[in-house]
């Protein structure tokens, strides 16, 4: 355990961060830790739990014991009713979805964890929603892909719909993006994975149509599982009839608005070109920690999908190439027309950077040390030449500011000269170091 | 149905406070007709289909519990702290009782690996939590006691940040570091 002192010190040092924009984190706590693996170490675990938490434990206790005696309590879905579902035995709900509850689960017949997506009992009457509980489960099962969620089974078991799909261990790409800044690398990684995923589906004519972080799960070793093709869309000629009904109502606008394309956003009749919208915002958001299109309401955000070019990319996010802006912009364009024609495209285009990419880096590694002008070079050069700078204030900053370090009653004191400050004039670069100001 | 007023209940908890070794038990019970009513609510309202006011449907139950004006000429911070308390070990039981009874002999053993790989955040395992909090004590006491206060006896932060005599910000702090550090303490494997 660490001693208060140093606790107290990993305090301090976690909340610094929080105010800093997750791209200037890693440098703060490099310098913020002064070498202290330990506390860099706390401090670097704290914060990846952050983001998750966001709605844990906000919930009064009182409430959750109410909720759990209510549901047990409940004649329509007593608790032993619902342990054994056919073959599965239910051992915790993990998720909840607008057709139905998910739970992890084991098959008793092969012995295997599953997440078992079941229908609410109370809507067993409602043929809407079970044809359209159905069609998930059909429409994904026609795929087999390494990046998609595999379907075990579809089936009905005293009264109660369910879709028995492979359980994965991991966390959303919006648990990931909340808690920590993606590297470059990782983005790319995500992206092309998932792009792979959209091709494959787009391919049996898939349209999945709902494509944001809540519905991407990273796992640990970093493979990558597309989840709820729940309102996707066949396309292809010989396309189920009924699907089409379900899920194309004119008007009708599904998704969400902030990863919506501008086709759908105005309900009318979407293709395959929609997802790679889609993964425009999903590539902005990962590349800036910014969505491209915000607004306070709903309305707002459809507003701007529909007539708001998105901020530069490399104004909010200087790092980004003007290869790899380019591809996002491509994506982010309204007229589905200018956009890659294919997730195949889209692919290549993503691969093509990351292998220049990776290729730039071990360049940038090897000419470290050696004569060369940094601006000619790449702009991973640069980016390191950034971090030395703003390592070097930092560095002045952390010594003026710890005296201030303990007194953790008033945040809201900081101080505002201190005897490094005068060096930083016009470095716009630093600007995030605002507690020199 | 037992009925008691609030009144009553704060006599209770002022003697549990003071060691009276019968309050729990005479209190436990309230507690619990308490969440009854509230779990009815809850399924009365979902069945018709109502968008539940939970905050006040909350309130109106600690309300009910605590009458706030009886102890004002008291102590109201460690009042405060001592229903939180209170409130947290009756919880507790009751998830303890229930989850006995819901695996029941022979049924299938939630071995402690998955209760805790499964703990979701919006749901978390109340026991599992219950012992995260005691050992977050251990490392630093007042963020125990903010999440005690803000989870288990249902205050707001400004009230928790009155009851343990410290600025809002600082509970506010308190909250968030708390917060992350027992969701890390849920996530983590056992060692065994």
């Amino acid at each position: 355990m660490l001693s208060k002192e140093r606790w107290e010190r990993v305090e301090t040092i976690y909340h610094d961060a929080l105010q800093r924009a997750p791209e200037t984190r890693h440098a703060f706590l490099d310098q913020a830790c002064d070498g202290d693996g330990e506390v860099r170490r706390e401090v670097d675990s704290l914060l990846s739990f952050d983001g998750q938490a966001e709605g844990f434990i906000e919930t009064p206790a009182m409430e959750i014991a109410a909720r759990a005696l209510a549901s047990g309590e409940n004649s329509t879905s007593p608790p032993d009713s619902i342990k054994n579902i056919g073959p599965y035995q239910l051992l915790s709900q993990i998720g909840q979805g607008g057709s139905g509850d998910v739970y992890l689960a084991v098959d008793t017949r092969l012995d295997r964890k599953v997440a078992l997506k079941l229908m609410a009992a109370d809507f067993t009457g409602d043929t809407e929603r079970i044809s359209r509980f159905r069609q998930e489960a059909r429409t994904t099962s026609t795929l087999n892909h390494p990046n998609i969620v595999t379907i075990f089974e579809i089936g009905e078991a005293d009264n109660r719909h369910y879709i028995a799909t492979e359980y994965v261990e991991g966390e959303t790409l919006r648990a990931r993006l909340a808690s920590h800044f993606l590297e470059t690398k990782e983005t790319l990684s995500i992206a092309t994975q998932l792009v792979d995923a959209l091709a494959a589906a787009h391919d049996a004519g898939i349209i999945h149509r709902d494509i944001k972080p809540e519905n991407i799960i990273v796992r640990r070793d970093g493979l990558v599982k597309v989840l709820d093709f729940g309102i996707a869309k066949l396309t292809s000629p010989n396309a189920n009839a009924h699907a089409d009904h379900l899920t194309t109502r004119t008007g009708m606008v599904l998704g969400t608005a902030a990863y919506m394309s501008p086709e759908q956003a105005r309900g009318q009749k979407v293709d395959h070109r929609t997802d790679i919208f889609s993964v425009g915002v999903l590539l902005f958001e990962m590349l800036s920690g910014q969505k491209p299109f915000e607004g306070e309401t709903w309305s707002d955000v459809m507003a701007a999908v529909l007539v708001k070019e998105p901020p530069r990319l490399d104004s909010i996010a200087p790092q980004v190439s003007a290869a790899l802006r380019r591809i996002v912009e491509r994506c982010l364009e309204k007229t589905p027309e200018k956009r890659f024609q294919s997730a195949a495209d889209l692919g290549f285009a993503l691969r093509e950077f990351a292998n220049s990419y990776a290729t730039q880096q071990v360049k940038a590694a090897e000419n470290v040390g050696l004569q060369t002008p940094p601006w000619q070079t790449s702009s991973i050069v640069w980016i390191a030449a950034v971090i030395a700078v703003l390592v070097l204030f930092a560095g002045g900053a952390w010594l003026s500011w710890r005296p201030w370090a303990k007194q953790e009653e008033k945040p809201a004191t900081q101080p505002t000269k201190g005897p490094g400050s005068g060096a930083v004039t016009d470095t716009s670069n630093i600007t995030q170091l605002t507690w020199l100001d | 149905m037992q009925t008691c007023s609030p009144n009553e209940i704060t006599d209770l908890l002022l003697a549990w406070n003071s060691g009276e070794p019968t309050a729990l038990e005479r209190l436990a019970p309230l507690v619990d007709a308490e969440l009854r009513r509230l779990a009815r609510t809850y399924m009365r309202r979902e069945r018709a289909g109502h968008t539940l006011q939970t905050t006040a449907l909350i309130n109106e139950a600690y309300v009910r519990l605590i009458d706030a004006r009886k102890i004002r000429w008291q102590n109201r911070a460690h009042f405060y702290g001592l229903a939180a308390r209170l409130m947290r070990r009756i919880l507790v039981d009751f998830s303890r009782e229930r989850n006995y009874q819901k695996r029941g002999g022979g049924a299938y053993q939630i071995t402690f690996d998955e209760r805790l790989a499964v703990t979701s955040t919006d749901n978390p395992d109340l026991l599992a939590l219950d012992e995260a909090l005691t050992e977050l004590a251990r490392v630093d006491e007042r963020k125990a006691q903010v999440v005690e206060m803000r989870f288990f006896g249902g205050l707001t932060e400004k009230e928790a940040a009155i009851a343990l005599g410290v600025a809002p910000e600082t509970a506010r702090r308190d909250w968030r570091l708390a917060k992350s550090w027992l969701l890390r303490k849920l996530s983590e494997k056992p060692r065994c």
